[in-house]
Order: structure tokens, then sequence, then C-alpha cells
């Protein structure tokens, strides 16, 4: 007994200095394809190819016009009932209810008259309420793996405590903790990478139809947007 | 000598237990800043309590207890062990914000606040493993 509990502890032992290393380098090795996929395409340069339309009429009454004010200023002017994605990029029912206020950035703010028949305004209104939920529960991913490394901090530099003062029951139960903590993080390291990919989609095809939106060609836009017949075949349109 | 020797393992210990405490400190404030309701208050309150308790005579009592305890044996293995751990792991959760942050996904401050408060937790630690290891080589 005497020669089997050193043996055990040691064996524990091993267990953690294993966790210790591998697992921030299998979380690392997880999300670093997705860094790297994003740092390697870089920020989507868009620039639409129409010029503003000059008009000596109000902003009212045209079709479609890009007026003067930021993505907050027409979310001011919405209110928060009517009001899809956020001030990066969404759209909002304007005063009135006939037209929308359509964003792809905090200056690029766009009227478009309402039409539920238009299937790049609801293409547009489907990314922006995707990409908003995928952005809710990479937060949530987010805070959940910072509880689990808070989690694995406590249980691994807890572990020549537990070993000290509780002997090998705590070391095992110690060890035990350190292993549950790490599934908890892989698992938030999981889900946070899907909703990124997810993410990435729904703003690519916000941008795609915000372009169509312009009047611009399906070619013109898919250029511009950068999206994969893959990322457009999700959005409907 | 041995006393001499033993009264250093327990400073070093302390030390190493004190950066740790209050690096979990740091860790789990920044969690409560990035929560909302009431699980902010929650995460403020144990995050301040843990740092309020790195500064009180819980580290001394502790390490002098565990130099006791293990009777130094091992004991620079297990104070690396605490160090490298209170560095590596707090950054660990500014990891996730951080690639949000460079791949483009808008900051909001609960992001903010996982990406510096652990980095501070950690660096936090480096200079705790820093002291200990000039005071470690002095005469």
């Amino acid at each position: 007994m005497r020669q089997l509990r050193p043996a055990l502890q040691r064996a524990v032992l091993g267990i953690l200095v294993v966790s210790l290393i591998g697992c921030p380098l299998t979380f690392a090795a997880a999300v670093a394809p997705l860094g790297s996929v994003a740092l390697a395409q870089g920020p989507i340069q868009f620039t639409p190819d129409v010029a503003p339309l000059v008009t000596e009429e109000p902003p009212d009454s045209i079709l479609e016009d890009e007026v003067q004010f930021t993505s907050s200023d027409a979310m001011q002017l919405c209110g928060s009932e009517l009001l899809w994605g956020d001030g990066t990029m969404g759209m909002c029912l304007a005063p009135g209810g006939n037209s929308y206020y359509v964003w792809t950035g905090p200056s690029e703010v766009m009227i478009v008259p309402v039409d539920a028949t238009n299937p790049n305004q609801l293409g547009f209104l489907q990314a922006v309420i995707d990409r908003s939920a995928n952005e809710g529960r990479m937060d949530e991913a987010e805070r959940t793996a910072a509880l689990s490394f808070a989690g694995l901090f406590i249980t691994v530099v807890g572990f020549p405590f537990a070993c000290a003062f509780a002997t090998l029951v705590g070391c095992i139960i110690d060890g035990a903790a350190v292993l549950v903590t790490a599934g908890l993080l892989a698992e938030a390291a999981n889900s946070y990478t899907t909703d990124r990919e997810d993410f990435e989609t729904h703003s690519v095809q916000a941008k795609y139809h915000f372009c169509r939106m312009q009047g611009n060609t399906d070619q013109a836009c898919r250029d511009a947007a950068g999206i994969t017949p893959e990322q457009l075949g999700g959005s409907g349109g | 000598m041995v006393e001499q020797s033993m009264s250093r393992e327990v400073v070093l210990f302390r030390r190493a237990i004190q950066g740790a405490v209050a690096g979990l400190g740091i860790l789990i404030g920044s969690i409560g800043v990035a929560e909302v309701g009431w699980l902010r208050v929650l995460g403020l309150a144990i995050g301040l309590l843990a740092l309020a308790a790195a500064f009180t005579q819980l580290p001394e009592s502790l390490a002098s207890r565990f130099v006791e305890r293990t009777g130094g044996k091992r004991s620079r293995f297990y104070l690396a062990w605490i160090s490298v751990g209170s560095i590596i792991l707090p950054p660990g959760a500014a990891l996730l914000p951080a690639m949000g942050l460079a791949a483009g996904v808008p900051l909001d401050a609960g992001s903010a606040a996982l990406i510096v408060g652990p980095t501070v937790a950690g660096l936090l630690n480096l200079i705790v493993l820093v002291a200990n290891l000039v005071e470690s080589r002095a005469p």
C-alpha cells in the first residue's frame, strides 16, 4: 500500500503535466486555423460602384439614396423595436414605415423602400439577424471559455496543495476537476469556432445583398463581397 | 542554515501564492465585467475578495504550512508548477476575444475586459516569477 500510493500520486501527476501542456496546445490548435484564415483574407474591401444620386428633394421622397448620417443616427431615429443587427451591420424601419435604413458600416447607410417581395431585402434581413445571433453565441462562448480557464487555473495551481493537505484523495479529486474543466474548455472552443465561421458567412451574405439592393449585377456583387457559391447558397438569394 | 533555507522557501512560496491569488482575483473580476446582471456583481465581488486575500496573512500561512507539510522535498518543483501555471493559464482566457477582435468582430466592453484582465494577471505572475528567481539566486 505504501508503494502503491506514491505510484498513484506519480500517475496523477503525470496526467496533470500532460493536461497542463496538452490542453492549451489543443485549444490553440483548434482555433489557430480560424485565425490564420481570417488574417490571410484580411478585411473585406467593399466599395459600391454606384455614384450617389444627386437630388434637390428631401431624402424621404426618393427611392434609393446614400444619406449623410451614420448607422447610430439611423438606429436612434428607428428606435429599438424594429431594428435588426448592430451599428456595424444592420437595418431598421424608418419613421413612417415606408422605408428601411440599411447599413454595412457605421457611415455607409442607405434608404430602401419597404418591399416584402424583394429577395435581396429579405436575404439581407435574414443575414443580419443570423449574424447577430452568432455574435451573441460567440460572446457566451468567450465567457464560458474564460470561466473554464479560471477553473483550470484553480485546479492546476491548487494541485500541489490538494496533494499536500488532502493526500491521495485530494490528488485524485483535483485531477478529475482538471479533466472536467479541460472538457468544458474544449466544448467552448468548438462552439466558438463554429459560430465564428457562420458569422463570417452571414457578414459576406449581408454585403452581397446590400450590393444587390444598390442595383449592381450578381457577378459584381459576388466579387465585391468575396462570397463563395457555398456561402451564397445558405442565404436563400 | 536549514532554518534560513526553510524561511527562504516560505518567502518564495508566499510570493508565488500571492501572485496566483491576485491573478485569480483579476481573472474572475474580468469575467464579472463581461457578464450582466447579478452575475456581474457576483464576479466582481469574488474577484475583489480574492484580490484582497492576496494581501492578508493567508498566503504566508499557507506557504509555511505547505513547506512544513512537504518538508522542503521537491519544493522547487512545486514552486515552478505554481508559477508557470499562474503565467500560462490566465492569459488563455483572452485568446478567444483577441482572435475575434483580430478577425473584425465588434469589440464590446465585456470582450475588452476579457482581453485586458487576464493578460494583466499573466504579466503580474511573470513579474513574480522574475522576483522569485532573483531572490532564489541571491547569496
